[in-house]
């Protein structure tokens, strides 16, 4: 995974996530937006970040709160939840 | 656009087209000016080549009005013919021959038709040299590479320096660089020898780089008619803000640009690094503007079968 960034900044996100859960391509997901395709990649990989503007309609696309798309920490993976403590 | 304009090199009203019961051309008016470089661009299918062909006069139309260099092309006699260059998507004989002996013997039939101004046809050299072929003028057409070959079928189109030139898609298989050198070509035609040009593409920068005017073609209609800025302004869309605080890269879609960017400015100031404004590109333009016509052409017929 990306490592944490030394200005401590970095925003991790699940829409990559989100979108193959729900069975959407980039394109659209892009279109939905109103952003360029490459767009998404950018958010995804977290190279941009959206403004909040766009945050919080990334949100309501997929229909789930704000928080589970975005947070300041990265997100547990899936495998480490199941795994007994 | 004044009343002293020029005639048209090409006039077209309401040309139609029909194979069978299919209709391909629905009534076309289009008009190009002397010097103008325009670029047809339309879908597979659309009757970009149907019309490409009547304008040649290798087709005859079902019905509408045809004017090309004064004339209607599927009467014109040979002085006409000399006027007009023509470049298909593809042909492929004279294998054994070579560039220097198709050019030196096709040039010779131009040799009646020049006149001072126009002198024909083109000296082979000279025109081998501008199409960079130069270094394969004597090697054998059939071992020429495919992009070399299309600078040939180019070569054989501008031979008898033509008024006017048609190029059906006419970079397909080229190379970046060989694209670029054959823009370089359109601009010295037209900017220099005046030659008008009615080109079709696929590739949208293509016809952005190259067309004073687009005109989009679908289902046998022109939906759209204007040069590349005025294509996307009239599909303003969302533009795309993207700006960078040092490390920290960002992206907002809106369709107020100047007062977003300005309050980008006053809140941020010096620590704003990088600002970028995207607006929708010919592509994008295109796209929404055949997908607004399929749909229409589609739901249509359906919608009146369920109106009462």
């Amino acid at each position: 995974m990306v490592g944490e960034r030394p200005d401590g900044d970095a925003v991790h996100n699940r829409i990559a996530l989100l979108r193959a859960e729900q069975g959407v391509t980039r394109r659209e997901l892009a279109e939905a937006l109103g952003v360029h395709y490459q767009t998404v990649g950018y958010l995804e990989r977290g190279e941009y970040n959206p403004s909040l503007h766009l945050a919080l309609r990334i949100a309501e696309f997929f229909g789930v709160p704000v928080e589970a798309v975005f947070s300041t920490r990265p997100f547990p993976r899936i495998t480490d939840l199941h795994r007994p403590a | 656009m004044g009343a002293g304009r020029p005639d048209p090199v090409i006039s077209v009203r309401d040309l139609r087209m029909t194979y069978g019961t299919q209709e391909v051309l629905a009534g076309i008016d289009l008009d190009v000016h002397p010097g103008e470089v325009v670029c047809l661009l339309g879908p597979n299918g659309a009757g970009k080549t149907t019309t490409i062909e009547i304008l040649e006069g290798f087709r005859l139309p079902s019905a509408g009005q045809v004017q090309v260099l004064g004339e209607d092309p599927a009467r014109a006699g040979d002085a006409w013919r000399a006027r007009v260059g023509v470049v298909l998507q593809s042909w492929r004989d004279h294998a054994r021959w070579t560039p220097r002996m198709l050019l030196t013997s096709l040039g010779g039939y131009f040799l009646p038709y020049s006149t001072p101004e126009r002198p024909r046809p083109y000296g082979v050299d000279e025109l081998l040299e501008t199409v960079g072929l130069i270094e394969h003028a004597d090697r054998k057409i059939g071992t020429l590479s495919g992009g070399q070959r299309r600078r040939l079928d180019v070569a054989v189109g501008i031979i008898g320096r033509p008024e006017l030139l048609f190029l059906d898609e006419p970079t397909a298989g080229f190379d970046p660089q060989a694209r670029r050198d054959f823009h370089d070509l359109v601009h010295r035609l037209s900017d220099l020898e005046g030659t008008s040009i009615l080109l079709t593409t696929h590739d949208l920068a293509e016809a952005e780089k190259l067309a004073d005017r687009i005109l989009i073609l679908t289902n046998g209609r022109i939906v759209a008619d204007g040069s590349a800025e005025e294509l996307t302004r009239q599909v303003a869309g969302t533009a795309e803000v993207r700006w960078a605080l040092g490390r920290e890269r960002f992206v907002h879609p809106t369709d107020d640009v100047v007062p977003f960017v300005r309050r980008l400015l006053e809140q941020h100031g010096d620590a704003l690094t990088d600002l970028e404004v995207r607006k929708a590109s010919l592509e994008d333009t295109y796209l929404a503007m055949v997908q607004r016509f399929e749909a229409g052409a589609r739901t249509a017929p359906a919608l009146q079968e369920v109106v009462p």
